[in-house]
């Protein structure tokens, strides 16, 4: 059976090879045939005819010194991932890599670089091997996080989420510190305990001119902790503060009239029955500096009005309402 | 009358024993003896660099020649062997196979029916070297090792881990392809 692809020497003019005939070609046996194949043959062989070509720097230090450039040389192929070839019996050759470290010095065509010193890497490490390092770390944790389970991944993300939100502001103060103290105790996330947070650090202007930013009077947190003078009777000698009155320390202090005790109205809700006009009510105009006890309200409420302050404090002054 | 295939003039034991001792002279006479066949055989196989590879293939035949034992065509196998490997590993550094010679590198041809001048012009070098990258791989790496390394069919074969069948069939089929190179394209003779 003929091979595939033997047909055509059949309608060429290049007699059919058998064995002997290309033996001879390969040998030179041939020599006396005239012939393409021989013609190439001779070509061939004289490509391989010409002088020595000029050594590299390293085979030409080994043909001028002998074995003594040869021992250096297999010294430092015997660096690590320099695997010298090694000669069988046959005359195969097992070989590995190439690469030589005299050969790396010489640097000739197409060579890489020299291969790094170990004793090198403590120094070329702070370069790349930090960014490494980054984001080693930054996969280890994706790979973390892709591989937890449902309610991890949820309860991570609105840990996340509400950090975010404190971390923002966007919390009043009491309400952060609430949002706080559930994240501190459900997820590991804890946050910087600070005394003067910075979304209750008093703000300019923000409890009045006379406000004092660091007598914490203003700090809705911290009501009850200090007692006005009012109050105690220290400053007029009458404890307790007349339900008109707003202390000075009171919010808002600059925008009432300086000798004019500042009061807020009340809410205007239709079922309030009080006058907006009454005597002594914060409304008139005309009411004096110290309008003395409270006047008894005419009022259609026929119990007891509880009257609350607005603020828990005494001291804060604040609003007086008379709500059913 | 065949070629002779001793390429030491019968001192291939004494520079042996004189290399295996480190002798510069020998290391001269096997770099000068051998070189320019493994440079011709590197070039035809299209190596970018083919002295710079022989280079190569010389320091590292040099450095472990005290591991060799055999006779000179022992020897010749080891040494191309190494160079066949030498060439892989180009190859493999520059991720591409050999480019065949542009046309406009092959020198004039007369034209097919100027017989005379046909005659009289042998094939150049570079003509030679277009029809061996022509070849397959397999194809080439035989007849170049044949011709140039004067390697036996079985060192052939135990230089590209391949049976002396499958060599001889290359060899055949390359000696073909070459015929029919030269016949179809006029390549004068």
């Amino acid at each position: 059976m003929t091979p595939r692809g033997d047909h055509e020497p059949a309608m060429s003019a290049t007699p059919l090879l058998d064995d002997d005939a290309i033996e001879a070609i390969m040998t030179d046996a041939a020599a006396d045939l005239a012939g393409p194949l021989v013609a190439f043959v001779d070509l061939v062989q004289a490509e391989g005819a010409g002088a020595p070509p000029p050594p590299s720097p390293i085979l030409a230090r080994l043909l001028a010194e002998g074995a003594a450039a040869a021992d250096e040389g297999d010294a430092a192929a015997a660096l690590p991932g320099h695997d010298a070839p090694t000669a069988r019996p046959g005359g195969a050759a097992v070989y590995g890599r190439r690469d030589d470290a005299a050969d790396a010095t010489a640097q000739p065509k197409g060579a890489t670089a020299p291969a790094p010193v170990i004793a090198d890497l403590p120094a070329r490490l702070p370069a790349g091997a930090a960014a490494r390092g980054g984001r080693r770390r930054r996969r280890n944790m994706v790979a973390r996080v892709a591989g937890a389970g449902l309610a991890a991944k949820v309860a991570l993300g609105a840990g996340a989420a509400a950090a975010g939100v404190l971390g923002a502001g966007v919390l009043p103060g009491p309400a952060g510190r609430v949002a706080r103290d559930a994240i501190e105790a459900v997820t590991p996330i804890q946050f910087p305990r600070d005394d003067h947070p910075a979304d209750d650090r008093p703000v300019e202007g923000r409890g009045g001119a006379d406000s004092d930013p660091g007598s914490g009077a203003d700090e809705p947190g911290e009501h009850g902790d200090r007692v006005s003078p009012d109050a105690t009777g220290e400053s007029d000698g009458q404890p307790g503060v007349d339900g008109p009155q707003v202390a000075e320390t009171a919010p808002g202090a600059d925008e009432r009239s300086g000798d004019t005790p500042a009061t807020t109205d009340p809410p205007r809700t239709p079922s309030s029955t009080v006058p907006p006009s009454a005597p002594g009510q914060p409304s008139d105009p005309g009411a004096p500096a110290d309008p003395g006890p409270p006047p008894s309200i005419p009022s259609t409420i026929p119990a007891p009005p509880t009257t609350k302050t607005a603020g828990d404090a005494p001291d804060r002054g604040g609003t007086t309402q008379t709500t059913p | 009358m065949p070629r002779r295939r001793d390429r030491f003039d019968g001192d291939f034991d004494e520079v042996i024993a004189d290399a295996r001792a480190g002798s510069a002279r020998a290391f001269e006479r096997i770099f000068t003896t051998l070189s320019p066949v493994v440079t011709g055989y590197l070039r035809l196989q299209g190596a970018a660099e083919p002295e710079d590879l022989t280079s190569e293939v010389f320091v590292a035949v040099l450095r472990n020649v005290g591991s060799f034992d055999g006779d000179e065509a022992g020897f010749r196998s080891w040494v191309f062997t190494i160079a066949h490997r030498r060439l892989l590993d180009e190859r493999r550094r520059a991720y591409r196979k050999p480019a065949p010679a542009p046309l406009s590198e092959t020198p004039d041809r007369p034209a097919p029916d100027d017989v005379e001048r046909a005659v009289e012009n042998l094939l150049s070098a570079a003509e030679v070297r277009a029809l061996c990258v022509r070849l397959s791989p397999d194809q080439r790496d035989v007849l170049l090792m044949r011709l140039l390394g004067r390697l036996t069919i079985d060192e052939v074969a135990a230089a590209l881990d391949r049976t002396p069948g499958s060599v001889k069939a290359l060899q055949r089929r390359g000696l073909r392809a070459i015929s029919r190179m030269i016949e179809r394209e006029g390549v004068p003779l």
